[in-house]
């Protein structure tokens, strides 16, 4: 037999099974969803139920679904529960209601935690005989959607019930630092509270979570401005090292602190930084940063053991380019305190800035240097003899140390002969 | 004695901070919560004899422990107890230790060593000295001398010396030693919070750094490289408070900081000279960098207003004091017993630089949708260590000076005023322009005023949860109001030009120089599905110095950067980032010769010169992340590439009769590769053991490095009296292999 007549007798195969498969409904009456005859009455004490514990919040009015769950398996969004019934059993829908799920899957594992989840059941045994068999009926999507949405029952309103919804995101909040800030039994706060010192109230947001308008999120999806999600971290933060933050560069730039900061789920060991490594959180918008630090004469960051905040606050500081000391030969003394001085015989433009030389960040000249030697030493010295001429390769005022094989002292000498740095 | 102090204070922390623990209960109650452990074996391959191979790090060979966490704390998180150790007990380990009482106390331990690898080809005639002294056997110096006092060709003028046999005896004799620095860190932390508004905190850093570093030093233009032995230590003590509530903020803080150099100079022989005369001498003596201390007393304030308004200001002060025993003038004795060598006008410096930092910032949201940003800034450096007048000095232990010499205390003034003004015009779009205003006034340099003034604007947008971009332009026009090049010579003369040709009076310094500023940037972030994820971000840079017709004409860069995430499916990854960076420099000069004897001085523009700078960097990385079987098996692949090229192109300008040496130098080079590979195997929830394979090679050309030896006559014969050390840093290639077992509970 060719494969050309093998192909013919597999599609005529399929279509002949596609035409007499039993249908679903076929299927539920040989017993493979048992169903029990529709009771009208108990469908619509069901739908009350159905309002009655909030399950219209996620799964939407008429089971319609919808509502977002960033990385949820299931297309990230809460399963809607049209036809709900051709999946479960009715014994197995109702373990599912009276369980719930804590825990969503997660469509990306490396990706957040969906910040939706489903409480269990905490009705009656009536109630729940009643919403298995509304949710069981719903097989059309509703062809209203009212305008008027349902009052949210109040045991999702008010202190304490975040978790109703958010158990898994709550449970990964209690080994936060911000929780320990905030423990739950401390009688100034509970759960709720703790999570609306950042995201506000949310009880408009309970009753409406799909409007975003409702709460505070810190995410890209957010409709609150930078200034308004920066001033829900302002509130406890603008101290220390945010004192200066309102006017500073980042601040400027309409940055968030969500931008760097991931406070539900960090990357990083210490300070909630949205990346492992603090150096690639500026990395993300600084990327020349990145490759200087490549280069042959580097400062040991590549090595991790200078970072960007050894010398620089991001968080704003009153010095220029987000120095944390207060001029840029300050900072450079932290670690190279022997060019403090004052010296005897002061190379001025060393004393005012270490920058005039050097480029800090990285460079493919000896000692970190912005340019070659010496002809970064002759963009100053035109004086006469040896420093005004270009002098060729194959000399002593170019290989090695160039200038510095006399002038070493050029960060400034204390000797009385070091007039000219050679001593 | 500095390390037992060191070591004391240290232990002297620790106590404390045990003490601290038992007293505040913070040990009791703990326990273990989670922790991880890594060791691994390691072993290295490839031709790694180059001081750039561990450059900051040590890699060790063999069985070591790479890291090390421990997370212990109560049920309720009150106390806790975490210790993070990288590369315990090597040579580059780091160690952290953080303890303390939820919002109450905390303490922070630190202890960092980090190395520093200058040059393992380093060669010396000289013996390292911890100490700074640097001896010759006699008989070494009087073979030296003898050669280079022979003439092996009286028909040529002056001495012309064997160097062959100079260069045989230099490199022969010159021992090997590897230069190398280590820095060892401690750091102690204590914060208390009384009260939720309330921060205190008190800090002790000490820093030893020991080791040898190469430096110049000369009798005349004979050079002498000497691997300088480096003892410093450097304390600090900082204590600062903090009240905020959500209306006010103040804070104290003062800081001592003091460097202490154990080396307070270096004294070396003369290799090719033995008997000690004017003129003549036979050692050498050079001031290291003296001991300081600098103390500084900050307060900040701020308080919150209505319209979302913020006042802050900021007032410090601070004292920078030096005041080292001056060296004598020189250390040749035959000099300092002529008649006419002259008293020190002091016995110390008495260095004393004061610094007054203010600012006052006001932030406002007049409207909702604006922002108004008000700010000024004093920087005062007011340099009170007096003016010394010296009335001869002594030029590299040779011989008196008939000139005297006078210091000057330089000083400056900084202060800045700005205002910027932000209109949030729509959802996610915001324009921001500003006006700022930088001026200088300096004493004692060329420029005493410069005032600068820049207008920027920049465009925020954030139009959708998918793309951001940030833009920015900034143009800055400065201006030197007077400019007296010959400041310059009044640094190393006294009476100000008292010969030669003095600095050419066309000369504009860069860092003083009227200056045309352009700044352009843009930052673009791009996620158009969640799968994938694209920023790029381009920068322009010009710096014009309109009025030099000397020194720095122009200085301009160009960068443009690119990264890519792509992650198709959970179980696998892809990042690539690429960055290409274009620095060009154009300086000017003129080579010039003073009057002497007979002839007249040679200063004219037909012996100007030019150079044109560049450097172009291209940097990439690329890699690969993914899962090869689900929670068992996975691999990180990554490839990372730096490669820049430096050339120096120098030409005349005109008809010269002076100018021999303008050409251009060669170009210099150098790329890294790095190559890293990792499988790793989950063997159970707490059990990772992970290979790891790495390629690292280095490539170097660099012409200052280029045959570098302990002697280099063959190079340049002028350096016939002249002993380096021939520290290079080559490239390498290295393989390193690692096991690690990484167990987590």
């Amino acid at each position: 037999m060719s494969n050309r007549v093998k192909k013919g007798w597999l599609l005529l195969l399929v279509i002949l099974g596609i035409v007499f498969l039993p249908t679903g409904e076929a299927a539920a009456q040989q017993g493979q969803v048992t169903q029990p005859a529709p009771d009208r009455a108990a469908i619509d004490r069901g739908g009350v139920a159905y309002q009655k514990y909030g399950c219209f919040v996620c799964h939407g009015s008429g089971g319609a679904g919808g509502v977002r769950n960033k990385n949820a398996i299931t297309a990230e969004q809460v399963a809607g529960l049209i036809k709900v019934a051709e999946g479960y059993t009715i014994p197995e829908l109702r373990q599912k209601i009276l369980e719930g799920m804590l825990i969503i899957q997660k469509k990306d594992p490396k990706g957040p935690t969906p910040p939706l989840s489903m409480p269990s059941f905490r009705g009656s045994e009536e109630e729940l005989n009643d919403l298995v068999a509304y949710v069981v009926s719903l097989d059309t999507p509703p062809s209203v959607v009212s305008t008027t949405r349902p009052p949210v029952p109040a045991s999702m309103l008010g202190k304490g019930n975040c978790r109703v919804c958010h158990a898994a995101v709550v449970k990964q909040f209690e080994s936060n630092i911000h929780a320990k800030a905030w423990p739950e039994e401390d009688s100034r706060s509970d759960i709720a509270t703790t999570c609306a010192v950042c995201h506000g109230d949310g009880d408009r947001h309970a009753q409406n979570p799909s409007d975003l308008r409702t709460i505070i999120r810190f995410n890209d999806v957010s409709s609150a401005s930078a200034h308004d999600k920066n001033a829900a971290c302002l509130a406890c933060h603008e101290r220390g090292l945010r004192f200066s933050w309102r006017g500073s560069a980042h601040e400027s730039r309409d940055m968030v602190c969500a931008d760097c900061h991931k406070i539900m789920a960090p990357a990083s060991d210490r300070r909630l930084l949205a990346k492992q490594q603090e150096m690639e959180v500026c990395f993300q918008c600084h990327q020349v940063r990145r490759a200087q630090l490549q280069r042959t004469s580097h400062m040991p960051l590549r090595e991790a053991k200078v970072t960007c905040t050894d010398c620089h606050n991001p968080h704003g500081t009153t010095a220029e380019k987000l120095l944390s000391a207060d001029s840029v030969n300050e900072t450079c003394y932290k670690c190279h305190a022997e060019k403090r001085g004052p010296f005897l015989w002061e190379h001025p433009p060393v004393a005012e800035s270490c920058l005039n030389c050097h480029e800090p960040h990285g460079s493919n000249h000896a000692s970190l240097l912005k340019s070659e030697r010496p002809r970064l030493c002759q963009r100053c010295h035109i004086e006469a003899r040896h420093p005004t001429t270009p002098q060729p390769v194959a000399s002593r005022f170019v290989f090695n140390r160039s200038c510095q094989n006399c002038h070493s002292q050029i960060h400034g000498s204390n000797h009385p002969s070091g007039v000219r740095f050679q001593r | 004695m500095k390390r037992r102090i060191t070591l004391r204070a240290l232990i002297g922390a620790l106590t404390a901070a045990l003490m601290l623990a038992a007293s505040g209960g913070l040990v009791r109650a703990q326990t273990i919560k989670n922790g991880h452990v890594e060791i691994g074996q390691q072993r290295l391959e490839g031709d790694r004899s180059s001081s750039k191979f561990e450059e900051y790090r040590h890699i060790p060979s063999g069985l070591f422990l790479n890291r090390l966490y421990l997370n212990l704390g109560d049920q309720k998180n009150h106390r806790y107890f975490q210790l993070w150790a990288t590369r315990p007990a090597q040579e580059n380990q780091s160690v952290f230790l953080q303890t303390g009482l939820t919002g109450k106390v905390a303490l922070e331990v630190q202890w960092d060593q980090t190395p520093h690898f200058l040059s393992m080809t380093g060669r010396s005639l000289f013996a390292p000295s911890t100490a700074g002294v640097f001896t010759l056997p006699t008989q070494t110096r009087q073979d030296l001398n003898k050669l280079v006092t022979t003439d092996t060709n009286p028909a040529v003028a002056g001495v012309q010396p064997d160097m062959t046999a100079i260069g045989n005896l230099v490199n022969g004799t010159a021992r090997g030693f590897d230069l190398r620095t280590q820095r060892k860190t401690g750091k102690v932390l204590l914060r208390y919070t009384p009260a939720q508004e309330w921060d205190v905190r008190l800090q002790y850093s000490v820093e030893n750094r020991t080791g040898s570093k190469p430096l110049g030093t000369n009798f005349g233009f004979n050079s002498t490289e000497l691997p300088e032995p480096i003892d410093y230590r450097t304390q600090e003590l900082k204590a600062s408070s903090e009240y905020a509530t959500k209306r006010w903020d103040a804070r104290f803080a003062y800081t001592n900081a003091a460097f202490n150099n154990d080396v307070k100079a270096l004294v070396w022989d003369n290799p090719f000279i033995t008997v000690e005369k004017v003129a003549s001498p036979s050692r050498g003596r050079l001031a290291s960098f003296p001991d300081n201390t600098a103390q500084n007393l900050a307060f900040a304030g701020a308080i919150n207003l209505p319209k979302a308004s913020r006042l802050a200001t900021t007032v410090s002060y601070g004292w920078r004091r030096q005041n080292e025993p001056f060296l004598p003038l020189t250390i040749n004795s035959a000099v300092a017993a002529l008649s006419t060598y002259p008293a020190l006008p002091a016995t110390s410096l008495s260095g004393k630089v004061n610094i007054l930092n203010t600012n006052i910032t006001l932030t406002s949201r007049p409207y909702r949708r604006v922002s108004v940003n008000a700010r000024y800034r004093l920087y005062d450096y007011a340099n009170k260590t007096p003016s010394l007048t010296f009335a001869k000095y002594v030029s590299y232990d040779n011989g008196l000076s008939g000139d005297a010499r006078r210091s000057l205390p330089i000083a400056h003034t900084r202060q800045n005023a700005g205002l910027d003004v932000g209109w949030q015009f729509s959802r996610g779009a915001s324009l921001k322009v500003g006006y700022g205003w930088e001026n200088w006034e300096r004493t004692y340099r060329d420029a005493p005023k410069v005032d600068e003034q820049t207008l920027q604007a920049a465009l925020n947008l954030t139009p959708t949860n998918w793309f951001v971009l940030r833009t920015s332009y900034a143009r800055s026009d400065r201006k030197t109001h007077e400019y007296d090049a010959e400041e310059h010579v009044a640094h190393f003369t006294y009476p100000q030009g008292e010969s030669g040709l003095g600095q050419i009076s066309e000369l504009r310094k860069y860092d003083m120089a009227a200056r045309t500023r352009d700044r352009v940037m843009a930052v673009a972030q791009v996620t158009p599905v969640d799968v994938l994820s694209f920023s790029a971000s381009v920068g322009y840079a010009n710096d014009d110095f309109t009025k030099s017709a000397y020194g720095l004409l122009g200085d301009r860069n160009n960068n443009v950067s690119f990264e890519v995430s792509y992650n198709p499916v959970a179980r696998f990854a892809l990042f690539t980032n690429y960055t290409r960076e274009d620095y060009k420099y154009q300086q000017k000069s003129r080579q010039r010769t003073p009057a002497s004897g007979s002839n007249p001085a040679n200063d004219k523009p037909a012996n100007d010169w030019q150079s044109d700078l560049a450097d172009k960097a291209n940097t990439f990385e690329a890699g690969i992340d993914g899962v090869l079987i689900n929670n068992r098996l996975d691999t990180t692949l990554s490839y990372a590439l730096s490669d820049v090229k430096g050339t120096i192109a120098t030409r005349t300008l005109g008809a010269t009769d002076l100018v021999t040496t303008a050409a251009n130098y060669p170009d210099t080079k150098s790329k890294i590769h790095q190559v890293a590979a990792a499988l790793r195997y989950h063997l159970s929830d707490s059990v990772t053991p992970r290979l790891e394979y790495r390629y690292e090679r280095y490539e170097a050309t660099h012409f200052a490095q280029q045959n570098l030896n302990p002697f280099m006559g063959a190079v340049d014969s002028g350096t016939s009296s002249s002993a380096f050390l021939g520290a290079t840093q080559p490239g390498y290639k290295a393989h390193i292999i690692s096991f690690l077992i990484g167990y987590w509970f």
